[in-house]
Parts: structure tokens; C-alpha cells; sequence
């Protein structure tokens, strides 16, 4: 039912505040808000609310506020942030909220209130919930409402609202089965016989289920037996499972239920079957004190005997057992083992295989189950976790200082350089001889100056032909050198013609070199002004930085002897727990060994008494 | 006199209860307020952390993310940025569970100049039919003054009953 209601719990809280698809949102709120479910998701409550609570402070939840603000909420509440989690919800619900998720607070507070034994808050808080007819929260919703008049020994309430359900959805055998223990413990027996009688024909293939009804079958059982009607306590016995977890409890009662009619050699089966097991279970130990019992009632007092004796072996073995246990938990070697999984799951209780470093466990299967063993564990784990976190922040600080120094002296050593570089203005330099150059290109384009974008060779040629005309004007005519000036006349005309034909394809690839070397020297100025920039912050970013890593670093100091002390009171509670329920078991064994030596000795009297 | 005992007894113990009640709820108040401090120290370290190694000009943030995912099951991611691998991660059950319920993974943060630069992701994992599948999908991005998030979506393309790798830059 918890690991139901868990369950229950994060889908209420996801049908408040859906997944973020990315489409919903234009800026990265689906990327941030979606980070911190996948922490969630994972049960990791500690990186998710730290990780949410960072991009609230960034602004980089904007577009889902509301949302982020329950999902924080819930997510202190799962970290067992109750306080804070209540201011939160009650901030939520001072601003005006849709009624879903008014619903969603309420339920919220109920569940928490219920966890924690305030039944009347809960059924206050719950009462204020409107779920919709028919849905799976109205159903959980109605079992909580009525759970919290049930263990204020208000049957007849919690009764008549379990009647009001029309549910068919998945928690309706919940809900029946919960009703029938109600109508039962209100008085109304044919009512809550007729209830759970239906219950007992129907078949359940959900274990969880099968484990309630085989409770409610041996809390009938039980309660008819002190009624004194063991025939009717009989009737819902045998409907427990003999292979379910509570069947040694029902074969123990159906033994007694058996002596009720006194039928005892009936009563044998049971008992003598439950003598056999090696289990640390109460009622194994009680069924070694009741099988000499029902001998002694059968008359066979021999038998009697031998089983007495048989049962005062057993409880001294069970006693050495038991002080073994007390001496395993003093040692303490078990909290180291008991938080080996803290890193993956954090304080969760994740089966009963986390509670296998316990010595003592198998004298402590009532205390296990139970809401405070549970919740000091998890305080316990969570403060181991949080000493361990403690040595990483250490860590990552020192590591943080460090990286400033570095970067501190990696300034030290290189601004001045780069100051001066940018004080020798090399950019505006730069600008200036694009401009002389850009100048020049424009009255090239002008005056359609083609030699102005010639290569050297052809402007060599060009020089070279114009220094052979000149030399060939100052020689008297001839025939031969007119034929050499028509040559030369005709090669000037092929250079020309092929600077011409060059010129506007010169002209559009220097125009875009130019303003290649513009766009480079803008780029260089805004890197100029940020490096200007970045060089008068560092200096002051350091500082910055500084002080957030000394802030850091005393507040993990301040944390240390109050994460110590509280450590020990947890250690000091959760054996106090442990040692508490090893003295009730040692007194049960006491018990058992007294009424067994004595009952040995009336038999032994009855033995002689009656011997010839 | 007996009466007088017993009110006594039972005051002893009421008044016993009441003060185990309040330590119980003083010790309850100490665990929540370190764990509280605790947060809040781990959120400062977390801002710390990103404005000291990935200033918000050159960071880059790479997020995985899978929609349905009925077509394709993710064993791990491979990054590559400008032919360099900055991220290879393989996903355990709980990872995986986390993205189909709609959790966003942050794969990568890191620094990156200004200008254009190739991203690569690699997924494999298990296509239809079971079988083996590895696919990639490549970008090039332009990174500017400021910090860049990109996402790497897995999503089902129920027409061709076939997984698509996109790259999304925002």
C-alpha cells in the first residue's frame, strides 16, 4: 500500500505538473524543468530540488513558474522537507490557483499530515479536496479520508463513506476490504462478515492485495477468538494463505481457535507444524509453549513433559541468540553497511533485504514495519549521506580555490602584456591603413586606373615596353625599326588589352578582400573591448568568487558540529528503538520459559501423584 | 490511595510521552533544517561550479532527451565536438525510465568559442524488431556570445515505424 501511495503521489503530482515538452516553451524552460525530472524520476529528491532551485535563481524556468513552484514543493515534501514544504503550499494556495491544483495541495498536506499521526489535520485538510467523481484520485483520495476516522476509532464514519464509493477502478477491492474491517471494528459484524465474505470468494492476483485480505481475515480470526467464538474465528482463519507472510500467525491462532472448542488434538496440527519451522517469529515461539499445553490438556503428561522440556531448550537457545544480537548491535558495525546504498538511492528503504546488516533484524520484523523504525533509518542515512557530501564540497572548494589562484597568477603573468597591446591600439592602426587602402581603391575605380590593379609583372612589361618606345623614337627611321616599332606598338595594345580585361574582376575581388579585412577588424575591435572589459572584471570576478567560496566554505564549517551531533542523537535513537523491542522480546522469552518450567513441574507432580 | 498511585503513574507518563513527543519533534525540526541548509549549499556549489568552469559567453550545454521511444532503445550516447570526443555515456535502467517518463538529461557542459563548429552524436541501443541499431545525427552550429543548449531528440516516427535522431539548437 505505501509503495501504492508513493506511486500514487508522484502521478498526482506529474498531473499538476506535466512534462514540459520542449514544443510547449520558446526558451529552455523544457530543457531545465525536463533536467530535473530526470532527477526525479530517478528518486534522487536531493540533486533535483538543488538543481530546481539553481535555475529558479537563474530565471531559466520562466515560462512554467507555477508549475516549478508545486514541483518544488513536492519535491521538499518527498525529501522530508515537511516544514518548508508546507510554507510552500500554503504560498500556493494564497495566490490564486486553479481548483486542480488546490486538489493537488490538499492532498499533498493530508498524505503528509496521515504519515506523520496527525489524523485529525489530515481528514481537515483532506475534507477540503473536490476530486472528480469516479477518477482514481477520488478513490485514493476517499481510502486516505477514511483511513484518518479509522485510526480515530471513528468505524462508523470511515464505514459509511466507504459505502459511498462506486468505483470500479483499481483501488475498488481497497476500498471494499477497508470498508468491511470498518463495519466490523463499528460493531456491524453481518454487515462486515457479509462485506469481507464476497472479498474471500473473488480471486486477486495482486499480492499486495492478497496480503490485506489474509490481514483483515486473521484480525477477524483474532478478534473472535477474545470474543470467545472460535468456530466463527475459524471460518476467516482458514482463509489465510499458508504460504503468505502472515500464515504463521494463523495456523498459531487456528491452534487456538482449535482449543477453544477443545479440540486438541486438532489443535496439534497446526502447532506442531509451526514447532517444526526455524523461524524467530513470536508465534513459532509461542506454538512450543502451546504443544505441551495441549498435551498436558489431552492427559498425555509423559508427552507433556518431553515437549516442556523441548520448549525450555528452545527459549534458552533463543535467549543466548538474543543477547548474541544485543552484543552485534552494541558493537555497531551494522550503520556502516546499513547506508551502503545511500549514494544510488539516498534515504529510500528499498525492500527488506536494506535492513540484511541488522544482527538483530530477525527479533525485529514488527519494529521494521513500522513508520518511526522506518522514518529514523531514513534520517539516519540521509545524515550519513550528508556527512559524506560534506567531504566532497570540502573537496571541490579546495579544488575551486586553486583554480582562482591558478587563473589569478595566469592574469598576474599576461594582462599586463595585453594591456599594453591594446593600449598600443594596433586595431585602430589597422583602420586606419584600410582606410588609406580603401581610399586608393576608389580612385582607382574612379579613374578606371587599369594599371593601378596590375600585377608587378605586367606593370614590369608595361615599364619595360614604354622604356623600348622611348629609346626606339630617339633613332633616325629605318625600315627595319619601323617594322620593330609596328611590333612593339602591337604588343603594348595585347597588354593593355589584357590589364583592361582584368580590371573588373581585379576591382570585385579587391573590393571583397577589403571588406574581408573590415569585417575582421570590426570582429578584432569587439574582441578588443571584451578582453578590455574582461580584463578590468577578472580582478574583481576573482574577488567575486573569492567570497563566494569563503561563504561557502564557513557555512560547511558552521554545518559540521551540528551535522555531527544530530548524527549521534540519530544513532543513539535508531538503537534505542532496536534495544527497545530486543528487551520486549527478551521479557516474552522469560515469560515463556517461566510458564514452561512451572508447567513442567505440574506435570511432574501430576506424574508422581498418580504413579502407583 | 491506590486511585492517587495510579493518577500519578499515569501522569508520570503522560508527561513522559509529551516530552518524548517534543524531543522527537525537535530532533524531526534539526534533520530538516541541515537538510535544508544542505540544499541550499549544494545549489550555491551547483552555480559556483557552472560560473566558474563554464562562463555563460563560451558555455555550451549538450541535453538528451527521447519522445515515446517505442522504436528505439537507448544504450548510450557518443559526442563528438569538431571531431574531439567530449562524451561518451552509457545508461542504466533507472536513466532510461527517467527519459520515457519525460526527464531531460544533461549529457554535456563544456566551453566553446564563438564561430562554427560540428557536432556528432552517436546513439546506439536497440532498434524495431529488437535489433541492433546505431545511428548518428551531425550539426553545424554557430556559437555566439552567450550560452548555447542544444538537445539531442529521440522520437518516433510512427508513419515509417522507425526512430528519428534530430539535433535541436536553441
Amino acid at each position: 500500500m505505501a509503495r501504492f501511495f508513493h506511486r500514487l503521489l508522484a502521478s498526482t503530482l506529474l498531473a499538476i505538473t506535466p512534462h514540459i515538452s520542449n514544443a510547449d516553451t520558446s526558451d529552455i524552460t523544457g530543457l531545465q524543468y525536463g533536467e530535473v525530472l530526470f532527477h526525479f524520476f530517478q528518486d534522487d529528491y536531493y540533486t533535483s530540488l538543488s538543481h530546481l532551485m539553481a535555475a529558479q535563481d537563474r530565471n531559466q524556468i520562466n515560462e512554467k513558474q507555477k508549475e516549478a513552484e508545486l514541483l518544488r514543493a513536492g519535491l521538499q515534501l518527498s525529501y522530508g522537507l515537511s516544514h518548508e514544504a508546507d510554507k510552500q503550499f500554503r504560498q500556493i494556495l494564497d495566490v490564486d490557483v486553479d481548483s486542480d491544483t488546490q486538489n493537488t495541495v490538499w492532498y499533498y498536506l493530508g498524505k503528509y499530515a496521515y504519515q506523520h499521526g496527525e489524523f485529525g489535520n489530515a481528514h481537515r485538510y483532506l475534507n477540503k479536496l473536490t476530486p472528480v467523481e469516479g477518477s482514481i484520485e477520488n478513490d485514493s483520495h476517499l481510502l486516505l479520508l477514511a483511513n484518518t476516522l479509522m485510526m480515530r476509532d471513528k468505524n462508523n464514519e470511515a464505514a459509511n463513506l466507504l459505502a459511498t464509493s462506486k468505483t470500479s477502478g483499481p483501488l475498488n477491492d481497497y476500498l471494499k476490504i477497508n470498508k468491511g474491517i470498518a463495519q466490523l471494528r463499528a460493531g456491524h459484524v453481518k454487515s462486515g462478515e457479509k462485506t469481507l465474505q464476497s472479498f474471500n470468494k473473488k480471486p486477486i492476483e495482486d499480492e499486495e492485495l492478497k496480503t490485506l485480505r489474509d490481514q483483515a481475515n486473521l484480525g477477524l480470526g483474532f478478534q473472535f477468538i477474545r470474543q470467545e467464538k472460535p468456530k466463527l474465528a475459524l471460518t476467516y482463519l482458514e482463509q489465510v494463505r499458508l504460504q503468505g507472510s502472515l500464515s504463521q500467525q494463523a495456523l498459531l491462532a487456528t491452534g487456538w481457535a482449535l482449543a477453544g472448542i477443545e479440540q486438541y488434538q486438532k489443535a496439534l496440527t497446526p502447532w506442531l507444524e509451526l514447532g517444526q519451522r526455524d523461524s524467530f517469529d513470536t508465534a513459532v515461539q509461542e506454538a512450543n509453549l502451546a504443544i505441551p499445553y495441549a498435551f498436558e490438556k489431552l492427559e498425555k503428561n509423559t508427552l507433556a513433559i518431553q515437549y516442556y522440556n523441548r520448549a525450555i531448550d528452545y527459549f534458552l537457545k533463543e535467549k543466548n541468540l538474543l543477547a548474541e544480537a544485543v552484543d552485534e548491535v552494541t558493537l555497531g558495525d551494522w550503520k556502516t553497511h546499513i547506508t551502503v546504498n545511500n549514494e544510488k538511492f539516498g534515504n529510500w528503504i528499498t525492500g527488506y533485504q536494506d535492513f540484511d546488516p541488522l544482527p538483530a533484524r530477525n527479533y525485529l520484523a514488527d519494529l521494521l514495519s513500522g513508520h518511526e523504525f522506518q522514518s529514523s533509518i531514513g534520517d539516519y542515512r540521509d545524515l550519513v549521506f550528508l556527512q559524506n557530501q560534506q567531504e566532497k564540497w570540502r573537496h571541490t572548494i579546495t579544488l575551486f580555490k586553486d583554480m582562482i589562484e591558478t587563473r589569478k597568477k595566469s592574469y598576474n603573468e599576461k594582462a599586463p602584456a595585453a594591456q599594453q597591446r591594446l593600449e598600443a591600439e594596433e586595431i585602430s592602426h589597422l583602420k586606419s591603413q584600410l582606410d588609406v587602402v580603401e581610399q586608393r581603391y576608389l580612385k582607382i575605380k574612379d579613374e578606371k586606373d587599369i594599371f593601378g590593379l596590375a600585377s608587378d609583372q605586367e606593370r614590369q612589361q608595361m615599364k619595360t615596353i614604354n622604356a623600348i618606345e622611348q629609346r626606339m623614337n630617339a633613332l633616325p627611321d629605318s625600315e627595319k625599326l619601323n617594322k620593330k616599332r609596328e611590333k612593339l606598338h602591337w604588343l603594348k595594345g595585347v597588354l593593355y588589352w589584357q590589364v583592361n580585361e582584368a580590371f573588373k574582376q581585379r576591382l570585385w575581388s579587391i573590393r571583397k578582400s577589403l571588406n574581408t579585412v573590415a569585417a575582421e577588424i570590426t570582429t578584432g575591435k569587439e574582441q578588443n573591448s571584451r578582453v578590455i572589459s574582461a580584463l578590468s572584471s577578472s580582478s574583481a570576478d576573482f574577488t567575486i568568487f573569492i567570497k563566494q567560496i569563503d561563504s561557502i566554505s564557513s557555512r560547511i564549517d558552521k554545518m559540521e558540529p551540528a551535522l555531527d551531533s544530530t548524527l549521534l542523537q540519530a544513532e543513539k535513537q535508531l538503537e534505542g528503538l532496536i534495544f527497545s523491542q530486543l528487551k520486549k522480546r527478551n521479557a516474552r522469552l522469560a515469560s515463556y520459559l517461566t510458564q514452561a518450567r512451572y508447567a513442567l513441574a505440574r506435570n511432574h507432580d501430576l506424574l508422581s501423584s498418580v504413579a502407583p | 490511595m491506590n486511585a492517587i498511585l495510579r493518577l500519578i503513574v499515569l501522569a508520570c507518563s503522560l508527561s513522559a510521552l509529551a516530552t518524548h513527543a517534543a524531543e522527537t519533534e525537535s530532533f524531526d525540526t534539526q534533520v530538516q533544517s541541515l537538510k535544508q541548509q544542505a540544499i541550499a549549499l549544494n545549489r550555491d556549489l551547483f552555480k559556483l561550479e557552472e560560473d566558474l568552469l563554464f562562463p555563460s559567453n563560451t558555455q555550451i550545454s549538450v541535453f538528451v532527451s527521447v519522445d515515446v521511444g517505442f522504436y528505439f532503445s537507448l544504450d548510450s550516447v557518443a559526442l563528438k565536438i569538431d571531431g574531439k570526443e567530449v562524451s561518451a555515456y552509457l545508461y542504466t535502467d533507472r536513466e532510461i525510465n527517467a527519459l520515457h517518463q519525460g526527464g531531460v538529461q544533461r549529457l554535456h557542459m563544456g566551453n566553446m568559442k564563438t564561430g562554427d563548429h560540428e557536432l556528432v552524436a552517436v546513439f546506439t541501443g536497440k532498434g524495431p524488431n529488437n535489433r541492433q541499431y546505431k545511428r548518428g545525427a551531425t550539426v553545424t552550429i554557430n556559437k555566439a556570445v552567450g550560452p548555447k543548449y542544444i538537445e539531442l531528440k529521440i522520437v518516433d516516427q510512427t508513419g515509417k515505424q522507425q526512430p528519428d535522431f534530430s539535433i535541436k539548437e536553441w
